[in-house]
């Protein structure tokens, strides 16, 4: 099980588990963001689940842009931009086509 | 039956339903969260008259964020025996819309679900079974394209029928369910990469989506620019010089030069001549400014806009965005808001309401109102400093921009609370259809004339009555003093700083009879973007952010305009 952060590109990945609040945060580098004013941890696991991110559901890395900018994941047919701090937090594992 | 609401995921097409079953025109775009704040209409179906309401996006009955607080509201105050549910689905998405759904089912409600971006499916190889979904559902489920008005007959033939579903959903698992649903009633092609879809990954790349953001952003200004001047100079110039100037003539001459009606209605004559900039009037530059200055630019501007809205462009220029928006404590998101600014700060301040916490809106809110200058004041900008081309017209706005970042990155150290991350969908390309997109531009200007010709006219008003009564030269001898030490501006632009409340375009105009030099002209028109928002704009400030934080944007207003005005004057 890896972060999505440090998964491969335009692989098939499975979502494993979305990690609780805050746990394991101390190893990401968000550099000061999330520090001072939160990463809007509030309902996560809700609002991941709300949009389709949850256990068993198979997704895809499009593209991570630089300097700790958001994720692009595919979910069914749909795009959605996640900030790296939340995106740290889903659990994924490489699955074969 | 008595009411009807519009439920389902953002950027489903509700507003664009709701359109087709009242008639009443919204605003639909290709975002999620174009609509804010709920919306009502009425439709008739077989002598019942019934309410519709077009309610807010929102991805389940649990609220997280203030749109979606406004929809669970509606949800509790309506009664389950007078209402029926519509809810909306993105049938290209059908399984995390059935999550909305399914909680939709386990209140008392009748619900009937509506199959959108029918045509969608066929180009994504998407194959759903309508009756096999309606069966499992137990609830009537229509396929439809809002935007064509494909379904929409069959829709309100159900509505009456419609009745709550009977299916048992207490202490299930509501994903597994829909998994099982899924498997039952959807099937998926391979299909080819289309064109939208190169563009699509192009687009939010991190690199080549920064150059191509660049030319999207660059060819919009042009083509804003282009629009609106050819339209003034090519088609309302020339019908204010050769049609209505004759009739201001006949007019004048009646009156009678000194008369308090020329005054008031024809304005001062300059050089024995009516001027539309200068002479004051009324009938003269009270209708120049609105018909012949501004318009243009709104038509031009929402034009542009409603292109960006509805292709798409917009929640993906927020990714590309995101980082820099977060040095003003917000994310990408943020953009949107700023982006409706530009047109007017009314719409966008409500559309705030897209981002999560109270810290990011009071920013939001304030950054866009102390720095965007309107739609309205941009065309008066260019009206007066376009003669001086990019050396006049580049330091105001690169001055804004400056204090837009240096406002925000001051705001989102003080201000506290939680600056969450960008979450967000990003729709696909769409291929926006003329018609609609002209209708779109067509509200919008209506909007524009009603609410601000009034304000036009009242300002311009205003303004012939201080000069006559001796206000001006009053309050400018009381307060001029702080204008032209601190500002370097002459006494009487006091009084642009009064009508500023009122039109910011009236009170640009009010500059123009006083024969600034290029660099007062600047530091006046930064001072009065920046200073404070006007009547419009403050009352919704007040409403969205309450006393206390309309007060801190205020004072935040007017010392920023003050201090960066002192600057520019030293510059100049």
């Amino acid at each position: 099980m890896i972060s999505l952060l440090e998964a491969k590109k335009n692989v098939p990945l499975m979502v494993k588990s979305v990690r609780d609040t805050g746990k394991g945060m101390a190893n990401i580098p968000v550099r000061g963001r999330g520090r001072r004013h939160g990463g809007g941890r509030r309902n996560w696991c809700r609002r991941f689940s709300n949009m389709g991110i949850r256990e068993g559901v198979i997704i895809k890395k499009i593209t991570m842009h630089p300097f700790f900018g958001p994720v692009i994941i595919k979910v069914g047919n749909c795009e959605i931009a996640i900030g790296r701090i939340m995106a740290n937090t889903i659990l994924v594992e490489e699955v074969k086509e | 039956m008595k009411r009807l609401l519009l439920f389902g995921n953002p950027n489903v097409g509700k507003s664009a339903i709701f359109t087709r079953l009242t008639g009443v025109k919204v605003i639909a775009s290709n975002y999620p969260g174009t609509t804010v704040e709920y919306l009502r209409g009425r439709m008739r179906i077989e002598n019942n008259d019934i309410e519709v309401i077009d309610v807010p996006g929102t991805y389940s009955l649990h609220p997280d964020s203030p749109a979606e607080e406004v929809a669970k509201k509606i949800l509790n105050e309506s009664d389950p025996k007078e209402t029926v549910i519509v809810n909306v689905i993105d049938s290209t998405n059908l399984e995390r819309n059935l999550n909305l759904t399914l909680q939709l089912l386990s209140t008392n409600f009748p619900v009937l679900a509506l199959l959108n971006f029918w045509d969608e499916t066929k180009h994504k190889g998407i194959n759903i079974d309508t009756e096999k979904l309606s069966k499992l559902l137990k609830i009537p489920v229509v396929p439809t394209v809002a935007i064509t008005g494909y379904g929409i007959q069959e829709l309100r033939q159900k509505i009456i029928k419609a009745k709550p579903s009977t299916l048992k959903l207490k202490g299930k698992d509501l994903w597994n369910l829909i998994g099982k649903i899924i498997n039952k009633t959807q099937n998926l092609e391979h299909h080819h990469h289309t064109f939208p879809q190169v563009l699509e990954e192009i687009s939010t790349h991190p690199i080549l989506g920064i150059i191509f953001s660049g030319f999207v952003l660059f060819l919009s200004f042009v083509i804003i620019r282009l629009i609106g001047e050819g339209l003034i100079r090519f088609i309302f110039e020339p019908l204010f010089q050769n049609l209505w100037m004759p009739v201001l003539l006949k007019i004048s001459d009646f009156l009678g030069n000194e008369t308090l009606l020329h005054k008031i209605f024809i304005g001062e004559l300059i050089a024995g001549k009516i001027d539309f900039y200068q002479s004051f009037g009324l009938l003269s530059t009270g209708l120049f400014i609105p018909l012949a200055a501004v318009l243009p630019y709104i038509i031009s501007f929402y034009f542009i806009l409603s292109i960006l809205e509805d292709t798409g462009y917009l929640p993906r220029l927020a990714v590309l965005v995101d980082r820099l928006m977060h040095q003003i404590g917000i994310h990408g998101m943020g953009i949107v808001p700023m982006f409706l600014a530009f047109g007017c700060n009314v719409p966008g301040v409500l559309a705030t309401r897209i981002m999560e916490t109270r810290r990011e809106r009071l920013i939001a809110a304030t950054v866009m109102s102390i720095s965007i200058p309107c739609m309205a004041q941009t065309a008066m900008i260019f009206g007066l400093l376009g003669k001086y081309g990019f050396k006049g017209i580049a330091p105001v706005f690169f001055t804004l921009f400056l204090v837009w970042i240096l406002v925000g990155k001051i705001m989102s150290r003080f201000v506290s609370g939680e600056s969450p991350e960008i979450f967000t969908e990003i729709p696909p390309y769409r291929i926006p259809y003329l018609k609609v997109l002209l209708k779109k531009v067509w509200l919008r200007v209506g909007w524009f004339l009603k609410e601000a010709l009034p304000f036009v006219l009242i300002g311009v008003l205003i303004v012939d009555l201080f000069y006559i009564f001796g206000i001006i030269n009053f309050i400018s001898r009381l307060f001029g003093g702080l204008l032209t030490n601190i500002l370097g501006i002459p006494a009487e632009a006091i009084a642009a700083l009064l009508i500023g409340f009122l039109r910011k375009d009236v009170a640009i105009g009010m500059l123009a009879p006083l024969g600034l030099s290029m660099g007062q002209l600047i530091t006046a028109s930064v001072v009065l973007t920046m200073y404070f928002p006007c009547v419009a704009t403050f009352v919704v400030l007040f409403k969205e952010l309450g006393f206390w934080d309309t007060l801190k944007s205020a004072v935040i207003m007017f010392s920023s305009a003050l201090f960066v005005g002192w600057i520019l004057n030293l510059i100049y």
